[in-house]
Protein backbone atom coordinates (compact mmCIF):
# COMPACT_ATOMS: atom_id res chain seq x y z
CA UNK A 1 0.00 0.00 0.00
CA UNK A 2 1.18 3.13 -0.68
CA UNK A 3 2.59 5.65 1.90
CA UNK A 4 2.62 9.15 2.64
CA UNK A 5 5.83 10.52 3.80
CA UNK A 6 5.10 13.21 6.65
CA UNK A 7 7.33 16.05 8.18
CA UNK A 8 5.90 18.22 10.68
CA UNK A 9 8.31 21.00 11.32
CA UNK A 10 8.43 24.11 13.66
CA UNK A 11 11.28 26.97 13.68
CA UNK A 12 12.88 24.73 16.49
CA UNK A 13 12.54 21.12 15.76
CA UNK A 14 11.68 18.65 13.68
CA UNK A 15 8.61 17.26 15.35
CA UNK A 16 7.83 14.58 13.32
CA UNK A 17 8.90 12.48 10.14
CA UNK A 18 7.91 9.07 9.13
CA UNK A 19 5.87 7.16 7.09
CA UNK A 20 1.76 6.91 7.20
CA UNK A 21 -1.13 6.58 6.04
CA UNK A 22 -3.40 9.44 6.63
CA UNK A 23 -3.34 12.77 8.19
CA UNK A 24 -6.08 15.23 9.39
CA UNK A 25 -5.49 18.58 10.11
CA UNK A 26 -7.32 21.76 10.33
CA UNK A 27 -6.38 24.61 7.95
CA UNK A 28 -8.32 27.65 7.15
CA UNK A 29 -11.14 26.03 5.53
CA UNK A 30 -11.93 23.56 7.00
CA UNK A 31 -10.58 19.82 8.32
CA UNK A 32 -8.59 18.56 5.44
CA UNK A 33 -7.72 14.75 5.39
CA UNK A 34 -4.41 13.82 2.79
CA UNK A 35 -4.65 10.15 1.88
CA UNK A 36 -1.36 9.11 -0.59
CA UNK A 37 -1.79 10.60 -4.03
CA UNK A 38 -3.29 14.02 -2.85
CA UNK A 39 -2.65 16.62 -5.47
CA UNK A 40 -0.42 19.09 -4.90
CA UNK A 41 -2.13 21.67 -2.56
CA UNK A 42 -0.75 24.67 -0.15
CA UNK A 43 -3.05 25.79 2.89
CA UNK A 44 -2.75 27.87 5.80
CA UNK A 45 -3.07 25.57 8.85
CA UNK A 46 -5.13 26.31 11.80
CA UNK A 47 -4.92 25.75 15.75
CA UNK A 48 -5.84 22.26 16.55
CA UNK A 49 -5.73 18.86 16.09
CA UNK A 50 -3.70 17.34 13.90
CA UNK A 51 -4.43 12.90 13.63
CA UNK A 52 -2.40 10.89 11.98
CA UNK A 53 -3.10 7.16 11.40
CA UNK A 54 -0.01 4.78 10.83
CA UNK A 55 -0.69 1.00 10.29
CA UNK A 56 -4.22 0.98 11.85
CA UNK A 57 -2.88 2.96 14.90
CA UNK A 58 -4.19 6.31 15.70
CA UNK A 59 -1.59 9.39 16.76
CA UNK A 60 -2.67 12.81 18.03
CA UNK A 61 -0.51 16.01 17.81
CA UNK A 62 -1.55 19.21 18.19
CA UNK A 63 0.09 22.24 16.21
CA UNK A 64 -0.79 25.97 16.02
CA UNK A 65 -0.52 28.12 12.77
CA UNK A 66 1.55 27.28 10.02
CA UNK A 67 1.20 25.63 6.31
CA UNK A 68 0.59 22.54 4.56
CA UNK A 69 2.14 21.52 1.13
CA UNK A 70 1.24 18.43 -0.17
CA UNK A 71 4.55 17.48 -2.66
CA UNK A 72 4.20 15.40 -5.51
CA UNK A 73 5.39 12.31 -4.86
CA UNK A 74 3.33 11.59 -1.79
CA UNK A 75 4.92 14.21 0.64
CA UNK A 76 3.07 16.37 2.67
CA UNK A 77 5.06 18.84 4.99
CA UNK A 78 3.25 20.41 8.15
CA UNK A 79 5.11 24.07 8.80
CA UNK A 80 3.67 25.03 12.07
CA UNK A 81 4.80 27.87 14.36
CA UNK A 82 4.33 25.51 17.44
CA UNK A 83 3.75 21.25 17.11
CA UNK A 84 3.78 18.87 20.08
CA UNK A 85 2.60 15.30 20.23
CA UNK A 86 -0.32 14.26 22.72
CA UNK A 87 2.30 12.76 24.94
CA UNK A 88 4.13 15.83 25.54
CA UNK A 89 1.31 17.60 26.34
CA UNK A 90 1.18 18.24 30.16
CA UNK A 91 -2.64 18.72 31.23
CA UNK A 92 -2.58 21.07 34.36
CA UNK A 93 -0.11 23.94 32.64
CA UNK A 94 -2.22 23.77 29.48
CA UNK A 95 -5.38 24.68 31.94
CA UNK A 96 -3.19 27.53 33.69
CA UNK A 97 -1.64 28.65 30.11
CA UNK A 98 -5.66 29.00 29.02
CA UNK A 99 -6.80 30.89 31.59
CA UNK A 100 -3.39 33.32 30.95
CA UNK A 101 -5.42 33.44 27.47
CA UNK A 102 -8.49 34.13 28.69
CA UNK A 103 -7.47 36.71 30.84
CA UNK A 104 -5.19 38.61 28.27
CA UNK A 105 -8.13 38.71 26.39
CA UNK A 106 -9.97 40.13 28.33
CA UNK A 107 -7.01 42.80 28.73
CA UNK A 108 -6.63 43.62 25.14
CA UNK A 109 -9.93 43.37 23.97
CA UNK A 110 -10.21 46.99 24.62
CA UNK A 111 -7.12 47.98 24.07
CA UNK A 112 -6.12 47.57 19.99
CA UNK A 113 -6.93 45.23 17.60
CA UNK A 114 -3.32 44.01 17.04
CA UNK A 115 -3.11 43.18 20.84
CA UNK A 116 -6.54 41.70 21.07
CA UNK A 117 -5.58 39.25 16.97
CA UNK A 118 -2.61 38.23 18.87
CA UNK A 119 -4.40 37.51 22.17
CA UNK A 120 -7.13 35.33 20.37
CA UNK A 121 -4.62 33.11 18.53
CA UNK A 122 -2.87 32.49 21.94
CA UNK A 123 -6.35 31.38 23.17
CA UNK A 124 -7.04 29.26 20.02
CA UNK A 125 -3.50 27.07 20.32
CA UNK A 126 -4.22 26.84 24.05
CA UNK A 127 -7.92 24.80 23.58
CA UNK A 128 -6.60 23.15 20.73
CA UNK A 129 -4.04 21.53 23.39
CA UNK A 130 -6.69 21.03 25.90
CA UNK A 131 -8.94 19.43 23.53
CA UNK A 132 -6.17 17.10 22.29
CA UNK A 133 -4.83 16.39 26.13
CA UNK A 134 -8.26 15.81 27.07
CA UNK A 135 -8.77 13.14 24.48
CA UNK A 136 -5.38 11.92 24.93
CA UNK A 137 -6.29 11.45 29.02
CA UNK A 138 -9.82 9.67 28.28
CA UNK A 139 -7.54 6.91 25.82
CA UNK A 140 -5.12 6.42 29.40
CA UNK A 141 -8.41 6.04 31.53
CA UNK A 142 -9.77 3.66 29.41
CA UNK A 143 -6.23 1.32 29.22
CA UNK A 144 -6.24 1.64 32.68
CA UNK A 145 -9.58 0.14 33.67
CA UNK A 146 -9.36 -2.80 30.45
CA UNK B 1 68.70 37.75 44.81
CA UNK B 2 65.78 36.75 47.04
CA UNK B 3 64.09 39.94 46.01
CA UNK B 4 64.23 38.77 42.46
CA UNK B 5 62.84 35.29 42.86
CA UNK B 6 60.15 36.15 45.00
CA UNK B 7 59.00 38.64 42.58
CA UNK B 8 58.90 36.10 39.61
CA UNK B 9 56.90 33.49 41.94
CA UNK B 10 53.99 35.98 42.58
CA UNK B 11 54.32 36.57 38.90
CA UNK B 12 53.80 32.51 38.51
CA UNK B 13 50.73 32.72 40.52
CA UNK B 14 48.73 35.62 38.66
CA UNK B 15 49.22 34.28 35.77
CA UNK B 16 48.27 30.59 37.35
CA UNK B 17 45.18 32.16 38.51
CA UNK B 18 43.82 33.71 35.04
CA UNK B 19 44.70 30.66 33.60
CA UNK B 20 42.36 29.11 35.71
CA UNK B 21 39.73 31.83 34.98
CA UNK B 22 40.01 31.14 30.96
CA UNK B 23 40.06 27.71 31.18
CA UNK B 24 36.90 28.25 33.15
CA UNK B 25 35.70 30.58 30.76
CA UNK B 26 36.68 28.02 28.19
CA UNK B 27 34.70 24.59 29.07
CA UNK B 28 31.73 27.51 29.63
CA UNK B 29 31.51 28.39 26.24
CA UNK B 30 32.07 24.95 24.73
CA UNK B 31 29.05 23.56 26.48
CA UNK B 32 27.04 26.32 25.06
CA UNK B 33 28.31 26.15 22.09
CA UNK B 34 27.19 22.59 21.94
CA UNK B 35 23.53 24.30 22.67
CA UNK B 36 23.56 26.84 20.19
CA UNK B 37 24.92 24.45 17.60
CA UNK B 38 22.30 21.88 18.04
CA UNK B 39 19.58 24.88 17.39
CA UNK B 40 20.99 26.38 14.49
CA UNK B 41 21.25 22.42 13.00
CA UNK B 42 17.42 22.00 13.92
CA UNK B 43 15.92 25.32 12.79
CA UNK B 44 17.50 25.01 9.33
CA UNK B 45 15.18 22.48 8.26
CA UNK B 46 11.84 24.89 8.53
CA UNK B 47 13.61 28.14 6.49
CA UNK B 48 14.43 25.41 3.51
CA UNK B 49 11.15 24.24 3.17
CA UNK B 50 9.51 27.02 3.67
CA UNK B 51 11.09 28.64 1.09
CA UNK B 52 10.68 25.98 -1.10
CA UNK B 53 6.58 26.31 -0.85
CA UNK B 54 7.03 29.56 -1.55
CA UNK B 55 8.84 28.79 -4.77
CA UNK B 56 6.34 26.34 -5.92
CA UNK B 57 3.59 29.22 -5.62
CA UNK B 58 6.19 31.15 -7.72
CA UNK B 59 5.61 29.17 -10.77
CA UNK B 60 1.59 29.95 -10.60
CA UNK B 61 1.47 33.33 -9.04
CA UNK B 62 2.87 36.87 -9.90
CA UNK B 63 4.92 36.68 -6.23
CA UNK B 64 6.32 40.56 -7.31
CA UNK B 65 3.16 42.01 -6.40
CA UNK B 66 4.07 40.75 -2.31
CA UNK B 67 5.11 43.69 -1.13
CA UNK B 68 7.91 42.14 0.96
CA UNK B 69 9.13 40.84 -2.49
CA UNK B 70 8.71 44.14 -4.72
CA UNK B 71 12.05 46.05 -5.35
CA UNK B 72 12.30 49.85 -4.16
CA UNK B 73 13.66 51.40 -7.58
CA UNK B 74 15.59 54.07 -5.90
CA UNK B 75 17.51 53.36 -2.29
CA UNK B 76 17.07 56.34 -0.14
CA UNK B 77 16.74 54.75 3.54
CA UNK B 78 18.15 51.49 4.94
CA UNK B 79 17.68 49.82 7.72
CA UNK B 80 20.69 47.77 9.23
CA UNK B 81 19.96 44.81 11.44
CA UNK B 82 23.28 44.19 13.29
CA UNK B 83 23.50 41.21 14.95
CA UNK B 84 26.32 40.85 17.80
CA UNK B 85 26.92 39.49 21.23
CA UNK B 86 25.59 40.87 24.84
CA UNK B 87 29.19 40.43 25.98
CA UNK B 88 32.99 40.97 25.15
CA UNK B 89 36.25 38.50 25.64
CA UNK B 90 34.80 36.28 22.63
CA UNK B 91 38.05 37.28 20.58
CA UNK B 92 37.20 39.27 17.00
CA UNK B 93 33.90 38.18 16.90
CA UNK B 94 32.21 41.28 17.47
CA UNK B 95 35.36 43.37 15.69
CA UNK B 96 34.80 41.55 12.39
CA UNK B 97 31.23 41.73 12.05
CA UNK B 98 31.30 45.24 12.87
CA UNK B 99 34.05 46.26 10.39
CA UNK B 100 32.02 44.88 7.77
CA UNK B 101 29.17 46.89 8.75
CA UNK B 102 31.25 49.64 8.74
CA UNK B 103 32.46 48.82 5.26
CA UNK B 104 28.96 48.59 4.39
CA UNK B 105 27.44 51.81 5.53
CA UNK B 106 30.37 53.85 4.00
CA UNK B 107 29.81 52.26 0.93
CA UNK B 108 26.21 52.89 1.16
CA UNK B 109 27.56 57.06 0.95
CA UNK B 110 26.24 59.90 2.71
CA UNK B 111 22.82 60.42 0.39
CA UNK B 112 20.87 57.19 1.92
CA UNK B 113 19.69 57.61 5.39
CA UNK B 114 20.59 54.67 7.57
CA UNK B 115 18.78 53.35 10.52
CA UNK B 116 19.55 50.61 12.85
CA UNK B 117 18.47 47.89 15.01
CA UNK B 118 20.01 46.01 17.38
CA UNK B 119 20.27 42.11 18.81
CA UNK B 120 23.15 42.41 21.72
CA UNK B 121 24.79 45.23 23.50
CA UNK B 122 28.48 45.61 21.86
CA UNK B 123 26.78 46.32 18.37
CA UNK B 124 24.57 49.02 19.93
CA UNK B 125 27.24 50.58 21.63
CA UNK B 126 29.40 50.42 18.62
CA UNK B 127 26.43 52.25 16.34
CA UNK B 128 25.68 55.26 19.10
CA UNK B 129 29.81 55.66 18.95
CA UNK B 130 29.16 55.85 14.69
CA UNK B 131 25.88 58.64 15.64
CA UNK B 132 23.93 55.35 13.47
CA UNK B 133 20.51 55.96 15.33
CA UNK B 134 19.36 52.95 17.18
CA UNK B 135 15.43 52.71 16.82
CA UNK B 136 15.61 49.19 18.72
CA UNK B 137 18.13 47.36 20.67
CA UNK B 138 17.04 44.07 22.01
CA UNK B 139 19.65 42.93 24.61
CA UNK B 140 19.84 39.05 26.52
CA UNK B 141 18.08 37.02 23.80
CA UNK B 142 20.79 35.71 21.76
CA UNK B 143 21.55 32.76 24.92
CA UNK B 144 19.20 30.20 24.48
CA UNK B 145 16.83 31.66 22.14
CA UNK B 146 13.44 30.94 21.56
CA UNK B 147 11.05 31.41 18.73
CA UNK B 148 8.82 33.60 20.09
CA UNK B 149 11.57 35.93 21.87
CA UNK B 150 12.56 37.12 17.70
CA UNK B 151 9.05 37.01 16.76
CA UNK B 152 8.43 40.96 17.66
CA UNK B 153 11.89 41.59 15.74
CA UNK B 154 10.50 40.02 12.63
CA UNK B 155 7.44 41.99 12.75
CA UNK B 156 8.43 44.70 13.54
CA UNK B 157 11.15 44.65 10.91
CA UNK B 158 7.63 43.49 8.11
CA UNK B 159 5.60 46.32 9.55
CA UNK B 160 8.31 48.63 9.03
CA UNK B 161 9.10 47.53 5.19
CA UNK B 162 5.74 47.27 4.17
CA UNK B 163 4.57 50.91 5.42
CA UNK B 164 7.20 51.91 3.31
CA UNK B 165 9.84 53.01 6.10
CA UNK B 166 12.42 51.67 4.58
CA UNK B 167 13.75 50.99 1.00
CA UNK B 168 15.90 48.08 1.96
CA UNK B 169 16.79 46.16 4.94
CA UNK B 170 20.13 44.82 5.53
CA UNK B 171 21.20 42.25 7.84
CA UNK B 172 24.76 41.83 9.51
CA UNK B 173 25.67 39.15 11.27
CA UNK B 174 28.24 36.05 11.67
CA UNK B 175 27.56 33.31 9.83
CA UNK B 176 28.34 29.91 11.89
CA UNK B 177 30.25 27.73 9.54
CA UNK B 178 32.11 25.37 11.73
CA UNK B 179 33.55 25.80 15.38
CA UNK B 180 36.85 27.18 13.99
CA UNK B 181 35.64 29.33 11.55
CA UNK B 182 33.08 31.86 11.54
CA UNK B 183 32.42 34.49 8.81
CA UNK B 184 30.66 37.94 9.25
CA UNK B 185 27.65 38.33 6.76
CA UNK B 186 26.04 41.74 5.33
CA UNK B 187 22.83 40.49 3.75
CA UNK B 188 20.63 42.39 1.70
CA UNK B 189 17.67 41.26 3.67
CA UNK B 190 14.03 42.57 2.47
CA UNK B 191 13.21 42.61 -0.33
CA UNK B 192 13.35 38.95 -0.22
CA UNK B 193 15.31 37.17 -3.27
CA UNK B 194 16.44 33.67 -3.44
CA UNK B 195 20.00 34.04 -2.87
CA UNK B 196 18.57 36.02 0.41
CA UNK B 197 17.21 32.61 1.87
CA UNK B 198 19.65 30.55 0.48
CA UNK B 199 22.62 32.50 1.93
CA UNK B 200 21.16 32.51 5.40
CA UNK B 201 22.84 29.22 7.38
CA UNK B 202 24.48 28.32 3.35
CA UNK B 203 27.57 26.14 4.65
CA UNK B 204 25.47 23.21 5.76
CA UNK B 205 22.68 24.07 3.36
CA UNK B 206 24.26 24.15 0.14
CA UNK B 207 23.76 21.32 -2.14
CA UNK B 208 20.09 20.29 -0.75
CA UNK B 209 17.84 22.61 -2.79
CA UNK B 210 16.09 20.23 -4.78
CA UNK B 211 13.66 21.85 -6.76
CA UNK B 212 12.97 19.79 -9.93
CA UNK B 213 9.61 18.31 -8.95
CA UNK B 214 7.18 21.11 -8.15
CA UNK B 215 7.92 22.40 -11.92
CA UNK B 216 4.40 22.10 -14.03
CA UNK B 217 2.58 20.13 -10.97
CA UNK B 218 -0.69 21.96 -10.47
CA UNK B 219 -0.76 23.25 -6.89
CA UNK B 220 -4.32 23.73 -5.03
CA UNK B 221 -3.96 26.62 -2.75
CA UNK B 222 -6.80 26.94 0.27
CA UNK B 223 -7.63 29.99 0.66
CA UNK B 224 -5.82 32.06 -2.31
CA UNK B 225 -2.14 31.90 -3.75
CA UNK B 226 -2.20 35.83 -2.43
CA UNK B 227 -3.49 34.66 0.90
CA UNK B 228 -1.19 31.45 1.88
CA UNK B 229 1.63 34.34 0.35
CA UNK B 230 0.43 37.03 2.90
CA UNK B 231 0.92 34.42 5.46
CA UNK B 232 4.05 32.74 4.73
CA UNK B 233 5.95 35.44 4.00
CA UNK B 234 5.96 37.39 6.92
CA UNK B 235 6.55 34.16 8.47
CA UNK B 236 9.73 33.02 6.63
CA UNK B 237 11.11 36.51 7.68
CA UNK B 238 10.93 36.22 11.24
CA UNK B 239 12.41 32.43 10.64
CA UNK B 240 15.02 33.70 8.83
CA UNK B 241 15.57 36.48 11.82
CA UNK B 242 15.35 33.92 14.49
CA UNK B 243 18.02 31.52 12.04
CA UNK B 244 20.22 34.43 12.01
CA UNK B 245 20.31 35.48 16.27
CA UNK B 246 21.47 31.41 15.92
CA UNK B 247 23.73 31.60 13.69
CA UNK B 248 25.26 34.62 15.96
CA UNK B 249 24.80 32.89 19.00
CA UNK B 250 26.80 30.00 17.59
CA UNK B 251 29.75 31.89 16.60
CA UNK B 252 29.92 33.76 19.34
CA UNK B 253 30.19 30.86 21.73
CA UNK B 254 33.17 29.39 19.53
CA UNK B 255 34.79 32.31 18.99
CA UNK B 256 34.59 32.77 22.36
CA UNK B 257 35.95 29.17 23.21
CA UNK B 258 38.61 29.29 20.87
CA UNK B 259 39.61 32.97 22.29
CA UNK B 260 39.82 31.36 25.58
CA UNK B 261 41.61 28.47 24.13
CA UNK B 262 44.63 30.13 22.91
CA UNK B 263 44.46 32.69 26.24
CA UNK B 264 44.98 29.05 28.48
CA UNK B 265 47.65 28.59 25.90
CA UNK B 266 49.42 31.42 25.90
CA UNK B 267 48.88 31.44 29.70
CA UNK B 268 50.95 28.07 29.87
CA UNK B 269 53.25 29.00 27.73
CA UNK B 270 53.97 32.15 29.90
CA UNK B 271 54.22 29.74 33.26
CA UNK B 272 56.61 27.72 31.54
CA UNK B 273 59.00 30.93 30.37
CA UNK B 274 58.50 32.16 33.95
CA UNK B 275 59.23 28.85 35.98
CA UNK B 276 62.82 28.44 34.14
CA UNK B 277 63.37 32.33 35.01
CA UNK B 278 62.75 31.46 38.41
CA UNK B 279 65.21 28.24 38.39
CA UNK B 280 68.04 30.07 36.65
CA UNK B 281 67.69 32.83 39.03
CA UNK B 282 67.40 30.72 42.10
CA UNK B 283 70.36 28.35 41.11
CA UNK B 284 72.31 31.21 40.75
CA UNK B 285 71.63 32.63 43.88
CA UNK B 286 72.68 29.51 44.86
CA UNK B 287 76.23 29.03 43.37
CA UNK B 288 77.13 33.12 44.22
CA UNK B 289 76.33 32.30 48.13
CA UNK B 290 78.20 28.98 47.56
CA UNK B 291 81.18 31.43 45.84
CA UNK B 292 80.92 33.88 48.63
CA UNK B 293 80.94 31.10 51.62
CA UNK B 294 84.45 29.21 50.25
CA UNK B 295 85.92 32.93 49.25
CA UNK B 296 85.53 33.59 52.65
CA UNK B 297 87.07 30.59 53.89
CA UNK B 298 89.73 30.69 51.55
CA UNK B 299 90.34 34.30 53.17
CA UNK B 300 90.48 32.72 56.65
CA UNK B 301 92.79 30.12 55.55
CA UNK B 302 95.31 32.13 53.44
Amino acid sequence: MKKLHLSIVTPERIVYEDEVDSVSVMTDMGEVTVLPDHIPLVANLRAGELTLRKDGATQYLVASTGFLEVRPGNKLIVLADTAERAEELELEKIEEARERARQLLEEKRHVDDVAFADAAAILERELARHRVAMKRKKYRDVGKTS
Amino acid sequence: MAVQTRAIKRRIKSVKNTRKITKAMELVAASKMRKAVSAVLASRPYAKLAWNTIQSIGHLTDTSLHPLLHRHRETTSVLLLLITSDRGLAGGFNTNVLRRTREAIKTLGDSVQVNAVCIGKRGADALKRLKVPVLASFLEITNNTKFEEVLPIGRMIVDEYTKGSFDKVVLAYTDFVSAVSQMPVILDFLPLSVETVKSVGQAQQAGHVDMKFTKASAYTFEPSPREVLDRILPRLVETMVYQAVLESAASEHSARMMAMRSASDAAGEMIDDLTFTFNQARQAGITQEIAEISSGKAALEG
